[in-house]
């Protein structure tokens, strides 16, 4: 996709999230940064009353999912993987630097987090035939509806 | 008793108007201000306006919720729901992905 209309479908479904105020203050987030291809929100974990900060790059949105990594609340730094939220019960959306799955797949160096939708999910090789061509043109994984999955992910995980 | 008891059924019986938005990651329904429904709707009727509306798509297995996270159920209705009035329902994809995992933190 050329950049100028990645960047523009960005712009638009990022507009839909920033004028939807119900949505953004019933789910706790404050949108820190919103410049294609960097969307940067603060979530507040419920339970905990924890702040953290998830950084998404969607570039080559969306002929391509976002990849998502975890901030420093006072800087740019990506956070220690010990401070990523932890697994809810039976569940491993989020996974340590260094994992070997069951089948002795290896996945790279950084934490991850395993979801539909995102870019690390679709790109190692246990779930890579699970292509995000048949996920990006549904409505559910448009931008908005995506950062909603992502955060129910990480309501429902202890942090 | 008897007649509060009496009030009540008729209280349950009766259909109230709900004023009901439907928020999504796509936009809301309406977009400002609140739908008015009957309360013995199903609520799945309001999804599903909501659904048209947004064109919205694979909307199997979204989940609906209160403003205080009480997951609300499509077949049944408005009042069964117990749904106030002037009330947002947030309303969502399901996540994918994140598989089981053993105890040693295989899936």
């Amino acid at each position: 996709m050329h950049p100028e209309i990645s960047k523009s479908l960005f712009e638009d479904q990022v507009q839909k999230v920033l004028t939807n105020p119900e949505l953004i203050v019933n789910r706790g987030w404050l949108v820190l940064k919103h410049e294609y291809p960097n969307l940067v929100v603060a979530m507040r974990h419920r339970r905990s009353g924890l702040l953290r900060v998830l950084s998404l790059k969607f570039d080559g949105w969306n002929d391509q999912p976002p990849s998502l990594t975890l901030l420093r609340c006072n800087s740019e730094e990506e956070l220690p993987q010990s401070q990523w939220p932890k697994n809810p019960q039976g569940r491993t959306y989020w996974h340590p630097g260094g994992w070997v799955s069951g089948g002795g797949i290896f996945i790279p160096s950084k934490p991850f987090m395993c979801m539909i939708g995102i870019r690390e999910y679709h790109e190692h090789q246990q779930h890579v035939k699970d292509a995000w061509e048949n996920y990006k043109n549904q409505s559910s994984y448009e931008l908005g509806q995506l950062l909603i999955q992502v955060s129910e992910v990480f309501q429902k995980s202890d942090v | 008793m008897g007649t509060q008891i009496q009030d009540l059924c008729s209280v349950a019986t009766k259909p109230q108007i709900v004023n009901i938005q439907v928020v999504t990651g796509s936009g809301n329904y309406p977009s400002s201000g609140f739908e008015h429904y009957n309360s013995h709707e199903l609520l799945s009727t309001v999804l599903h306006q909501a659904q048209q509306h947004l064109h919205l798509q694979n909307t199997a297995g979204g989940v609906a919720k209160t403003e205080d996270d009480r997951v609300l159920n499509p077949a049944l209705t408005i009042a069964e729901n117990n749904i106030q009035d002037k009330s947002q329902i947030f309303w969502a994809p399901t996540e994918s992905g994140g598989g089981s995992f053993d105890a040693s933190g295989n899936q």
